[in-house]
C-alpha cells in the first residue's frame, strides 16, 4: 500500500457508513478492526492500491473511509500452475487430457500453455490476463463480501428472518467519488443516506450526488446530526467534560478504560453531569461502590487527592438538553435504590464473623453430588498444606496459609456476595478486616480467587498463589471425578478458566509440581475427612486432568513464541508444566542447530527400531561386537550423568548429554546388524535401544520435533 | 415523531390502560393474563405457541408473573415474588420497531427529549423453554424499564419469521413515571396505593416461598404434574399439556426458593422441563401446519 498523497483526477475516495440498532459496546473494536483489515485484504487480492483507510463508527454506525483508490483497477495477470511437463505432453509433444482439461479450466488455450521450472521439474503454466474494472464495480461486489465475512461473536435475524446481521441494518451509505456503490446487503440496498441521531428529527441525512465527499464534510453533517463520529472525538469529549465537572468538587474522576471503551460506543453524542448520593454509602466497601457506579450504572466515580471515592460522581446521557436536572433526578433515584440495598446486606453481613460463617457453608452446596461447600473448605485446607509442604515454605507461611483456606469461602454466606457474586473474596477481605483478621490473611482471601479470566492479576504473595492452587486443583480433580468433563466447546463450570489459571499461576511463580503427584494429593483429601469419595481412581484422573492441563500449557508456551511441536516432545517428558517450560525453552533456542538436530535424527532412528524390542533386559554377556560393548558403555555413562542433570533441572545439559549419541549410534547402525537373524543376538540388540529410546523419552518425546528442511524453501511466484 | 402529551402523571391502571390502548391502535390483540402460575409473560401460550411457525401475530397483555425467590417480604422497596409484566409480541417485527416503541414510551408521558434513553445489550435465555433471543434492556436514567427481544428460537425451533418481544416492567415504569421511593408507594389509582393491593400476600407469599412451603409436597406434585403433562402430550392435547408444563415450572421454582434442589438436580429438572416444553412447541406447530396456518391469510400486509 502506498503512503502519501496521489490524490489526483484518477482517484477518488470512499465513504462507507452502516447505520444499525445499537450494537453491543463490547464488540465494536473487534467488529471495527475486522472490517478495516478484512476490507484491506480484499483491496489487496484484487492488486487495488490505496493511500489511506480507517474504520471508526459509532454504537450504530459502521464507517469506513478509503482515501485515493483509483478509478479503474489495473489489469491483472494470473499465472495457473498446471500439470508437469512430462504429464502434459505425449512424447512427441502433443498435448495430452491433463493439460487439456487443465487449459480449459484456467480458460485459455492449449497452445498457449508456458513450460517453467519449478525445483527441479518443469511444469505447464496458463497465463490469464484479466481486464481492471472500474473501481466502483469492484467495490460494489467487495463491500457485501467482507461484510457477510465479518467475525461476529453474536449474530441475529430480524423482521421475515432472512438475513443475518449483529443487530438489524437500517441504512447504508455507500460513496464513491460522488457516486452511490450500488449493492444489498442484508436486505438494505446501498445509497446516499442516513439517519441523524435518535434524539433528533427523522429526517434523514442527503448526501447528494456528483458532489465529491470528504471526511471533514461528512463528520459536520453527522455533528450537526447530533453525531460525533470520532471515537477519539468522543474519547476525549468525555474526559473533558469530566474532568471539568470533577475540578468543580475539587475531584478528579476515577476512569477504568473500559468504561470509556464501552461508553464511547453507547452514547453518539456524549455528555455529562453530576449527581450525588447519600454520604453513608461511602461506608459500603469500595468495590461494591465502585462495582454499582461503573459496571451497573456505567457513572464514573470521584475521588480527592488522597484518592478516597467522594459522594458525588458524574452520570451520563446522550446529548446535551435543556433540563438536565430531570435525568439527574431519576439518576439519583436509580442509584439510590441500588445503594440502599447494598446498605442494608452489609449491616446484616456485619452481624456475623467469617468464623462462625464457616458452619453456614455446610447449606451451600458445591459440585455435583460432591457435598457442601465445608467439605470443599476443610478439602482445600489440607491441600494447601500439603502443597505448602511440598514447595517447602516456612511454617510462619503455614500458619497463614491455613487460615486463608479455612475463612476463603465464608463470604459465600454474605448477602453482598450474593448480590455482587464476582466480588467473591474481594468481599471476604473486606469482612476479614473488619473482623480482626490479620493483613496477610485478608489479603490471601481476596487473592485466593485469582486470576479470574485471562487478563486478571495473579497471586501476588504466597497465601494467595497456594490457597489458589488447591482450590482450583480441588474443583477440577472432584469435578473431573465426578465426569463433569468439558466437551466440545461447552464449559459449563469453567474449568477451562481453571486449568489456564492453574498454568499461569505455576509458570508465573516458577512453581514445581507434578500434575500427577498433586491430583493424587487432592484426590486423596475427597476420600478422608470430606468423605464423599470419587469414582474415579487418581491414575485415570491424573492422566484426564494433565491431558486437560496441555491445552492450556500448550497455548501458553506457543504466546511466548515456543513451536508446537516443541512444547508437545517437551510435555511427553514431565507432567510438571514449570519443567516443560524450561525444557521447551532450551529445546527451541537450539532447535535448529546441527548438534540438537543430530539428537533429534537419533532418537527417531532408535525409537523405530526400539519399537521391535520385547524387553529391554541387556545381557552384556550376550555381546558380540565391540561395538556393542562400546555403544552399552556409553549408555551407562549418559544415562547417570542425563539422571543426574534432569534432577538439577538442567536442561542444556542434559541435551548436550544426549548429543553424544549422535555419532557412536550412526557408526553403531552401519556396523552391526540389528535385526540379525539369531533371535538371542537380535533381542538383545533391541533390548539395548530400548533402554536408550526409554532414556531419550525421560527427557521428551523428541521425534514430535518437526525438523525444517535445509535450504530450500518454496517460493511462489504470483 | 413524538406528540405532546399531557403533563399529567399516569396512576398504575392508567398506565396500563394507555398501553393498552397504544398497542390496540397498531393491531395487537389485547389479551388477558393466562390463568396458571408463571415466571414471565413469555410463557403465555400467547407468546410460547404464537411465536413459532409462520403465522403473523401481534399482541398486547398484562402478566402477573412470579418469582418465588425474589421476594422480600414486603420489606425491600424493590423486590415482589409477585410482579407484573406488559407483555407485547410484533411478529414479524417491523423494522421501525424501536421508535414504535419509543412512542409508546411517550404515551406514558416518558419523552426522549426529557429522558436519557437507551438501548443496553442484553441477551435473553430461557433453559427451561429451549428458547433465546438478542436484544437489550431499555434504560431510561440508568433504570431498566423494559426488555426488548428479538426472538431467534423458542421450543428449540429456529423462528421464522421473528418476532420482537417487548416486556415492559410496569412497577418499575410506574416507580420511574410516579417517583415512588418504594414500589408500595405506586399509586394504582387516586386513592389506592400499590402496597394497599399487594402488601400483604407480598409478605405470606415469602413466608410461604422460603419457610413453610412443604417440600416433600412439592416435589410429589411436581412429580404428578410432569406425569399428567406427557400423558397429555402422548394424547397430543397440546394445551392441557402445557398447562402442566407451566405447573411444573412453577413447582421447580418453589423448590428452589426452598433451596430443596441440588446443583446436579437442578440440571436434570430443567432438562426434564425443557424436554416437555419442547414436545409441546412441536404438537402445535404440528396442529397449526394441520390446519393450514389459518392466520397467515388473515394478516396478508397488514403490520403493527
Amino acid at each position: 500500500m502506498k503512503k502519501g498523497r496521489i490524490h489526483g483526477k484518477d482517484h477518488v475516495n470512499f465513504l462507507f457508513e452502516l447505520l444499525a440498532e445499537e450494537i453491543p459496546s463490547r464488540l465494536m473494536e473487534g467488529i471495527l478492526q475486522d472490517l478495516q483489515s478484512k476490507f484491506a485484504a480484499a483491496m489487496e487480492s484484487a492488486q487495488v492500491e490505496f493511500s489511506g483507510i480507517t474504520a471508526f463508527g459509532t454504537s450504530r454506525r459502521l464507517v469506513l473511509w478509503v482515501t485515493d483508490l483509483p478509478k479503474k483497477q489495473l489489469d491483472r495477470k494470473i499465472i495457473k500452475k498446471g500439470p508437469p511437463v512430462e504429464m502434459a505432453y505425449s512424447p512427441d509433444g502433443i498435448p495430452s487430457m491433463p493439460a487439456i482439461g487443465f487449459a480449459k479450466t484456467a480458460g485459455v488455450d492449449v497452445k498457449k500453455l508456458v513450460r517453467r521450472k519449478e525445483g527441479n521439474r518443469e511444469y505447464v503454466f496458463a497465463e490469464i490476463v484479466q481486464k481492471g474494472r472500474p473501481v466502483k464495480n469492484l467495490l460494489s461486489e467487495v463491500v457485501p463480501e467482507v461484510l457477510r465475512d465479518l467475525e461476529l461473536p453474536i449474530s441475529m435475524r430480524w423482521g421475515d428472518g432472512e438475513h443475518r446481521f449483529i443487530r438489524p441494518v437500517h441504512a447504508i451509505v455507500a460513496l464513491c467519488g460522488g457516486e452511490v456503490v450500488p449493492f444489498t446487503f442484508a436486505g438494505m440496498k446501498s445509497g446516499n443516506r442516513t439517519m441523524p441521531h435518535r434524539m433528533l428529527t427523522q429526517k434523514p441525512i442527503v448526501f447528494s450526488r456528483g458532489s465529491k465527499i470528504s471526511m471533514v464534510l461528512y463528520q459536520k453533517r453527522l455533528a450537526k446530526a447530533g453525531v460525533i463520529i470520532s471515537p477519539k472525538d468522543r474519547r476525549q469529549q468525555m474526559k473533558k467534560e469530566a474532568e471539568r465537572l470533577g475540578k468543580k468538587f475539587s475531584a478528579l474522576p476515577d476512569w477504568t478504560d473500559w468504561l470509556l471503551e464501552e461508553l464511547c460506543f453507547i452514547l453518539e453524542n456524549p455528555a455529562a453531569g453530576v449527581a450525588e448520593m447519600k454520604e453513608s454509602y461511602l461506608e459500603l466497601p469500595k468495590p461494591v461502590l465502585e462495582s454499582v457506579l461503573r459496571k451497573q450504572q456505567k457513572y464514573v466515580p470521584l475521588i480527592n487527592k488522597d484518592g478516597e471515592l467522594i459522594s458525588r460522581f458524574i452520570y451520563w446521557t446522550d446529548r446535551r438538553r435543556k433540563n438536565i436536572s430531570v435525568v439527574q433526578e431519576g439518576n439519583e433515584r436509580v442509584v439510590d435504590a441500588r445503594l440502599a440495598d447494598a446498605k442494608f446486606f452489609f449491616e446484616e453481613d456485619k452481624k456475623t464473623s467469617l468464623l462462625d460463617r464457616k458452619a453456614l457453608l455446610k447449606h451451600v452446596s458445591f459440585l455435583g453430588n460432591l457435598g457442601s461447600m465445608a467439605d470443599k473448605v476443610s478439602r482445600v485446607e489440607q491441600l494447601s498444606l500439603g502443597l505448602a509442604e511440598l514447595w517447602d515454605f516456612p511454617a510462619s507461611d503455614k500458619d497463614v496459609i491455613q487460615r486463608v483456606a479455612s475463612l476463603s469461602k465464608s463470604d459465600l454466606t454474605t448477602e453482598l456476595v450474593k448480590e455482587f457474586p464476582d466480588l467473591q473474596g474481594i468481599l471476604g477481605a473486606e469482612y476479614a478486616r473488619l473482623f480482626g483478621e490479620k493483613e496477610e490473611v485478608a489479603l490471601g482471601i481476596m487473592e485466593h480467587v485469582r486470576p479470574l479470566g485471562a487478563d486478571d492479576l495473579l497471586p501476588s504473595k504466597l497465601p494467595g498463589v497456594v490457597v489458589s492452587v488447591a482450590d482450583k486443583l480441588d474443583t477440577l480433580v472432584g469435578g473431573f471425578g465426578i465426569g463433569l468433563t468439558p466437551t466440545g466447546s461447552e464449559d459449563p463450570y469453567g474449568f477451562r478458566r481453571l486449568a489456564a489459571a492453574i498454568i499461569n499461576i505455576l509458570l508465573d511463580k516458577f512453581l514445581l509440581l507434578s500434575i500427577s503427584k498433586a491430583v493424587a494429593l487432592a484426590h486423596g483429601f475427597y476420600g478422608g475427612v470430606a468423605g464423599v469419595g470419587l469414582p474415579k481412581n487418581h491414575d485415570v484422573l491424573s492422566k484426564e486432568i494433565w491431558e486437560f492441563l496441555q491445552v492450556r500449557l500448550r497455548g501458553k508456551l506457543m504466546e511466548e513464541g515456543i513451536r508446537y511441536d516443541v512444547v508437545d516432545a517437551a510435555m511427553k517428558g514431565s507432567d510438571d508444566p514449570s519443567r516443560v517450560r524450561k525444557l521447551a525453552r532450551v529445546m527451541m533456542d537450539v532447535v535448529d542447530v546441527d548438534w540438537m538436530r543430530g539428537v533429534i535424527q537419533t532418537a527417531d532412528r532408535v525409537a523405530r527400531l526400539a519399537k521391535n524390542a520385547k524387553h529391554a533386559n541387556v545381557l552384556t554377556s550376550a555381546f558380540v561386537e565391540s561395538d556393542e560393548k562400546t555403544l552399552y558403555t556409553l549408555f551407562l555413562d549418559v544415562s547417570e550423568r542425563v539422571q543426574g542433570e534432569l534432577r538439577r533441572g538442567a536442561f542444556d545439559a542434559v541435551l548436550k548429554e544426549l548429543g553424544r549419541f549422535t555419532n557412536p549410534v550412526a557408526k553403531y547402525f552401519e556396523r552391526v546388524m540389528v535385526m540379525h537373524e539369531d533371535s538371542a543376538l537380535r533381542e538383545n540388540r533391541l533390548a539395548m535401544l530400548k533402554k536408550i529410546d526409554q532414556l531419550f523419552k525421560s527427557v521428551a518425546d523428541f521425534p514430535q520435533v518437526v525438523l525444517q528442511k535445509e535450504g530450500s524453501v518454496e517460493v511462489h511466484a504470483a | 415523531m413524538f406528540r405532546k402529551t399531557s403533563k399529567k402523571i399516569f396512576t398504575f391502571q392508567e398506565i396500563i390502560a394507555r398501553l393498552n390502548d397504544f398497542w390496540s391502535k397498531r393491531g395487537c390483540v389485547i389479551q388477558q393474563p393466562y390463568d396458571i402460575e408463571k415466571g414471565a409473560g413469555t410463557m403465555n401460550p400467547a407468546t410460547f405457541f404464537r411465536v413459532l411457525g409462520p403465522e403473523p401475530w401481534n399482541v398486547a397483555y398484562v402478566e402477573p408473573s412470579r418469582r418465588p425467590n425474589d421476594g422480600r417480604y414486603g420489606e425491600n422497596p424493590n423486590r415482589l415474588s409477585h410482579y407484573y409484566q406488559y407483555q407485547v409480541i410484533v411478529k414479524p417485527a417491523p423494522l421501525d420497531i424501536q421508535d414504535v416503541y419509543l412512542e409508546s414510551l411517550a404515551v406514558l408521558g416518558i419523552h426522549m427529549r426529557d429522558h436519557d434513553i437507551r438501548f443496553v445489550e442484553d441477551n435473553w435465555e430461557s433453559p427451561t423453554l429451549g428458547a433465546w433471543g438478542v436484544g437489550w434492556e431499555v434504560w431510561a436514567e440508568s433504570m431498566e424499564i423494559t426488555q426488548f427481544t428479538y426472538f431467534q428460537q423458542s421450543g428449540g425451533f429456529e423462528l421464522k419469521p421473528i418476532s420482537c418481544e417487548l416486556t415492559y416492567g410496569l412497577e418499575r415504569i410506574a416507580m420511574f413515571i410516579q417517583k415512588a421511593p418504594t414500589v408500595f408507594d405506586v399509586r394504582w389509582n387516586d386513592r389506592i396505593t400499590y402496597g394497599d393491593v399487594h402488601k400483604d400476600s407480598e409478605f405470606t407469599h415469602s413466608k410461604y416461598n422460603f419457610e413453610t412451603a412443604d417440600i416433600p409436597t412439592l416435589h410429589e406434585m411436581f412429580r404428578l404434574c410432569e406425569g399428567e403433562a406427557r400423558r397429555q402430550a402422548e394424547e397430543r392435547l397440546v394445551h392441557p399439556a402445557y398447562d402442566y408444563v407451566l405447573k411444573c415450572s412453577h413447582l421447580f421454582n418453589l423448590l428452589e426458593s426452598r433451596h430443596a434442589i441440588s446443583v446436579a438436580e437442578r440440571t436434570a429438572l430443567i432438562g426434564r422441563i425443557r424436554k416437555l416444553a419442547r414436545q409441546c412447541a412441536g404438537l402445535y406447530l404440528e396442529g397449526r401446519e394441520e390446519k393450514g396456518f389459518p392466520l397467515l391469510s388473515k394478516y396478508e400486509k397488514v403490520h403493527a
